[in-house]
């Protein structure tokens, strides 16, 4: 049964109304916890390693940035500068926070987006090739999954890095195109894949034994296309529904793997930047990375609905 | 004497070729064949500058880059003469204190401003400015510089308050490129960002934690006496990139993606010498060695005996050889064996010696142990506090290693190091607080002996911006020190240069580690023609040409 | 770092399917495995108890001389570039890891009591307040909360502790929440309703230990992974200080010089791997063995 459009759209309304709820609950928690620091982030603007500024220059800082201003009014221009977009300036790199993250955005998205993909492929691989079966087999995957699942990233991004870039020299070690996005994806994707294979795994056995396999069986269907078409798609349910939060693991993971492979991205300018205290900076990506996870949250949903119509009526009375 | 230290790897053929050019001024030089002009040369270093105008602040990072796009007055050769530059000719006045400079006609600056005696007069004034925040360049004229003015149209008068010797070696930095004085008008936002000089290369963009992009300069006509070529540089583009982490750096020069990289990583310098492909460059600088300066504000360091007993509990040479891999030479005096009148008597003043280190702590009175183990004076624990910088860019894991390895062995006399890692902000704030710190690690490049005087002088300790790390001055050192620097006389400077490197030494007001280095690693395979100049051990690139195109 | 149950989607259903082991016969290599990972366990917990009964040498004391030994007799995991020994930096390394690891778990557990306890016995407008709560927990994944945190409040094993605890504390007081929403409406209460019992005896006696069961297993998950996330942090330098021993911090060492001492780095990276895969392994036995966790 599907849904008349006016419910459609409330329920699409309240969604968008709950996500920037959240966002904003974001924001000023970030903006407050900035106003909490101890130092002064006039020194920091101003600061580099062998910087000496005179105490005119620190206050002429301060009366540029606001720094003197009552708590709520400075809260009230971060908010203005919000909508519309502004998320201030960095203090160490002196430029717009958005230009900033805008350009730094984009490779992380192509790793997360290459690391999704080679979880997925990795999940559905040994799924396919080992759940259901008897024997060594499906035992082997199971444990091979746990054990891929259990493999940190800063650990397992080194030690590819090395084997395979440096002493091999199979791959670059540092490379702006697709050659430098393998290790850094597969160190991402391995672990993933580790867990959404876990969880694939268990839906696929279960649904395995439900009686439609059977009837499907019984009217001449090879197993192997039982298992490819109906089984898989009702396994992969939860994997997809699983993939708005496996983006946000992943924009996680990025984090370290950006530093390990010394590739330009959001994570590896939040470490510089909570390195260098730099607070507007640190808030920026911090805002932008949870904008993405709420949005990427919202579209699994979607995605998961669209897989299974059973759920239509369920989504939004969470 | 002064020496210069050079290492090389198994290709030596492409070093040779390369050193060779060092010495004397090379006609407009042909091509190789097989070569060609053109082409984008990419070096790649691990730390990255505040600001693109050296004038401003002064750390290392910018007058690297800052030769490859300004021109300086004179030029400095190893010996420590210096050759002309933008500066054609100069005179000196027989009791020092007045330089006349001519300076080269139909020159310009990137941006089609004259570079003209009032350019040069206003670049003196922009250093002198307090809004330009500059730290190294003001450091060096403040105690001698008076003014500066236009003669004529192209004669530059330099007036100074005490005659000073290496004056010409100084101006020979980066530091004291000269600028455009429009550009120098935009303020220092501007400045920092996109400066503009007479040089070979001129900024074209600065992209912030990634790489600087600069151009060639079609119209340059100021390259210096002893470049290996006049006229404009043969590749077409620099990219100056910032590759911080040392694997990366290596593995990029490894993989051909950069032709030239700073600062070859010390574990990683077996593989470049296996490397046929690589060549290395070694420059030792003229300097007060990186060192651990001990503040002799606090009540415990106050007394020489206890920073001589830190002197020897610290196995000095032992600490820089495990953590460089053998790579760093140990020094152990208060100037590198790359500075002029460095004297070798001094390479090692205090022997590794636990017991004579104890000896000193009783002598002191920190004869009590707490139930730690640490030495007690009245009650009060021998504690020391060292801050350095967090960021992995600025205190790198050798420098890192060296200051665990530090507090270990004093940790077996007694003595306790608090090692506080702390981000750059702070460590601005702490430099300039001598309560907030007891011991921090730092050096000081300077083409002259007179370095000494920069960082351990009364003067210097009066300006109170922290560069007098010690707190601390002895004024028969200062004396020595300005009488070394009013003379002209090489034998009785080295006599008097000679003589503060004894008294440094006996305040042992600081722990020397190693001396300040410029290595590079090249692709001798893909470029040739990449020197080192000596005042500050600046790469230049004016003469480096590509080998093999399509890179 | 993904052992641990995902949380929900942010408008999706309540379930959040937790891997669960296969239902098969206990065999030997299951008997061999979980042996094995109760031994791993074991041994980790004694070394961050007594880490100076275990480790041969002072973690601390460095001997330039025999820097960068491989792994020997004398030094069982070899000797980092300072000659401290591998093996005991390992073993002291354990405390600084299990401390964190442990009390941000136990802070999250804390949290998710106090919210799930707040939202399903609190009435809808507390349940509303809680749900946004947690949500907003969620918005932040992993590991960006506690760089913000650490870059507000510094590197101190608190601060770590906190943020480490309030990024788990959402999954965890989400299952309390609907732990205790189920058994408030179950038969139970209402039998111990009928019989007269007093409020407070209910919620300690029946409504406490069936919100809890659950969570037994999650802890046993979710230590591995607070103790995952911390070395993460000890490796980008947020941890604690030189040259004090933690996991985290001696890969961020050993990968500078891996090419010439591979083994500083694969040594405490592959306790840590070890540790995690036996807290999964326990945890899982666990779960079979409580049966807990089945939404389904």
């Amino acid at each position: 049964m599907t849904t008349t459009p006016a419910l459609a759209a409330r329920r699409a309304l309240t969604t968008l109304a709950s996500a920037a709820l959240l966002l904003w609950a974001v924001a000023t928690i970030v903006f407050f916890l900035q106003h909490l620091v101890p130092g002064d982030p006039a020194q920091t603007i101003l600061g580099g390693a062998s910087a000496n500024p005179p105490e005119e220059t620190l206050e002429a800082v301060r009366a540029q940035y606001g720094f003197d201003q009552p708590l709520l009014v400075q809260y009230g221009n971060f908010l203005a500068g919000l909508v519309r977009g502004d998320l201030g300036e960095s203090y160490t790199m002196k430029q717009p926070v958005t230009a900033i993250v805008g350009e730094q955005i984009l490779p992380t998205l192509q790793l997360t987006a290459a690391s999704l993909l080679i979880a997925w492929a990795l999940a559905i691989g040994l799924t396919l090739l080992t759940a259901g079966r008897r024997g060594r087999l499906a035992r082997l995957g199971a444990s091979l999954e746990v054990v891929l699942a259990a493999l940190p990233h800063f650990w397992l991004g080194v030690v590819l890095l090395v084997v395979v870039a440096v002493v091999l020299q199979w791959l670059p070690v540092v490379d702006d195109g697709p050659a430098g996005l393998i290790l850094p994806a597969l160190t991402l994707g391995i672990p993933l894949g580790g867990f959404l294979a876990q969880v694939t795994r268990d839906e696929f056995e279960t649904a395995l034994q439900k009686p439609f396999v059977l009837s499907a069986l019984s009217r001449g269907a090879s197993p192997a296309a039982v298992r490819w078409r109906q089984v898989l798609r009702h396994a992969a349910l939860p994997g997809i529904a699983l993939s708005g939060w496996g983006l946000g693991s992943l924009i996680s993971g990025a984090v370290v793997v950006e530093v390990i492979f010394s590739r330009q991205g959001i994570g590896q300018i939040l470490v510089a930047a909570v390195t260098a205290q730099d607070l507007p900076l640190v808030i920026g990506v911090t805002f932008v990375v949870a904008a993405v996870y709420v949005l990427a949250n919202i579209l699994s949903d979607l995605a998961t609905v669209l897989v299974d119509p059973r759920l239509r009526h369920t989504i939004g009375h969470a | 004497m002064r020496r210069r230290t050079v290492m090389t790897g198994l290709a030596a053929a492409g070093a040779g070729s390369v050193l060779a050019a060092c010495g004397s001024p090379a006609p407009a030089a042909e091509l190789p064949p097989g070569t060609r002009e053109g082409g984008e040369l990419i070096f790649a270093t691990d730390r990255e500058p505040t600001c693109l105008d050296p004038h401003n602040s002064g750390d290392m990072p910018q007058t690297y880059i800052a030769r490859q796009y300004l021109d300086s007055l004179v030029s400095m050769r190893p010996d420590g003469s210096v050759v002309p530059w933008l500066a054609e000719s100069w005179e000196i006045s027989e009791d020092g204190l007045v330089y006349d400079f001519t300076l080269k006609q139909g020159v310009r600056f990137h941006d089609g401003e004259v570079l003209d005696a009032d350019a040069v007069v206003a670049n003196f004034e922009q250093i002198m400015d307090p809004d330009t925040q500059s730290s190294t360049a003001l450091l060096y004229l403040s105690p001698y510089f008076v003014s500066a003015e236009s003669l004529s149209e192209h004669v530059v008068r330099v007036t100074l308050k005490r005659p000073y010797s290496p004056l010409l070696t100084v101006l020979a930095q980066a530091f004291f490129g000269i600028e455009s004085p429009a550009a120098m008008a935009r303020g220092l936002t501007e400045n920092c960002a996109l400066p503009v000089g007479t040089g070979p290369f001129k900024v074209v963009e600065w992209r912030r934690n990634q790489e600087v992009i600069l151009e060639r300069n079609d119209d340059y006509t100021s390259a210096p006496a002893d470049a290996q070529h006049q006229g404009p540089a043969y590749v077409r583009r620099l990219t100056w990139r910032f590759l911080k982490d040392n694997t990366a750096r290596f593995g990029a020069l490894r993989s051909g993606a950069v032709h030239a990289i700073f600062n070859l990583p010390p574990e990683s310098v077996p593989t470049a010498t296996a490397d046929e492909r690589i060549t290395t460059q070694d420059f030792v600088h003229s300097c007060v060695p990186y060192a651990l300066d001990l503040n002799t504000t606090h009540p415990a360091l106050s007394d020489r005996r206890v920073r001589r007993a830190l002197v020897h509990a610290a196995d000095a040479p032992g600490m820089v050889h495990s953590a460089y891999a053998g790579v760093f030479p140990y020094e152990g005096n208060a100037i590198s064996t790359g500075t002029p009148f460095y004297d070798e008597t001094f390479h090692q003043p205090y022997p590794y010696d636990e017991q004579r280190a104890n000896d000193l702590l009783d002598q002191a009175g920190w004869t009590g142990r707490d139930e730690d183990g640490y030495r007690t004076r009245d009650g009060q624990r021998l504690s020391l506090r060292l801050p350095y910088a967090s960021d992995p860019g600025e205190t790198p894991p050798a420098d890192l290693t060296i200051l665990q390895n530090f507090q270990a062995m004093q940790r077996r006399v007694g003595v306790e190091i608090r090692l506080l890692p702390v981000d750059a902000a702070t460590l601005t704030a702490i430099r300039r607080d001598p309560t907030a710190f007891d011991i921090r690690a730092g050096y000081w490049n300077s083409p002259t002996a007179g370095v000494m005087y920069i960082k351990f002088s009364q003067e210097t300790f009066e300006i109170d911006n922290g560069q007098n790390v010690s707190y601390a001055f002895d004024e028969e050192l200062d004396q020595t020190l300005l009488d070394a620097a009013a003379t002209t006389d090489p034998a009785r400077q080295q006599e008097l240069y000679s003589q503060a490197q004894q008294l440094l030494t006996d305040q042992a007001w600081h722990i020397p580690l190693y001396p300040i280095q410029t290595r590079l690693a090249i692709r001798s395979d893909l470029v040739e023609g990449i020197w080192i100049e000596p005042s500050e051990g600046e790469p230049v690139l004016h003469d480096a040409y590509l080998l093999r195109d399509g890179l | 770092m993904t052992t641990l149950a995902p949380p929900a989607p942010v408008t999706a259903p309540e379930a959040a399917p937790t891997p669960r082991p296969a239902r098969r016969r206990r065999d030997l290599a299951g008997r061999i495995g979980l042996l094995a990972a109760s031994a791993v366990v074991a041994v980790v917990l004694l070394a961050a108890l007594v880490p100076d009964l275990l480790a041969p040498q002072d973690p601390l004391e460095i001997s330039l001389s025999e820097s960068f030994a491989p792994p020997s007799a004398e030094h069982l995991f070899g000797t980092d570039q300072s000659g401290r020994d591998v093996f005991s930096r390992v073993i002291h390394g354990a405390r600084q890891s299990l401390v964190i690891g442990i009390g941000a778990t136990a802070l999250g557990l804390l949290g998710a009591l106090v919210l799930g306890l707040l939202g399903g016995l609190g009435g809808r407008l507390a349940d509303g307040a809680v749900t946004r709560v947690i949500e907003v927990l969620y918005a932040f994944p992993g590991i960006l909360l506690a760089l913000i945190l650490i870059a507000v409040y510094g590197n101190s094993a608190l601060t770590q502790m906190v943020a480490v605890g309030l990024a788990t504390m959402p999954g965890y007081a989400r299952m309390v929440r609907s732990q205790v929403l189920a058994v408030r409406d179950s038969a139970y209460v209402e039998a111990a309703r009928a019989l007269g019992h007093s409020s407070p005896r209910i919620l300690l006696r029946t409504l406490l230990p069936n919100a809890f069961r659950p969570l037994t297993v999650l802890i046993t998950l979710g230590v591995g992974q607070a103790i995952v996330w911390a070395a993460a942090l000890g490796f980008l330098g947020m941890g604690v200080q030189p040259p004090t021993a933690e996991w985290g911090a001696m890969l961020n060492a050993g990968r500078t010089y891996i090419q010439q001492a591979w083994w500083m780095d694969f040594f405490p990276g592959i306790t840590i791997v070890l540790f995690t895969l036996s807290l999964t392994v326990l945890g899982r036995h666990l779960q079979r063995a409580t049966d807990a966790g089945a939404l389904r």
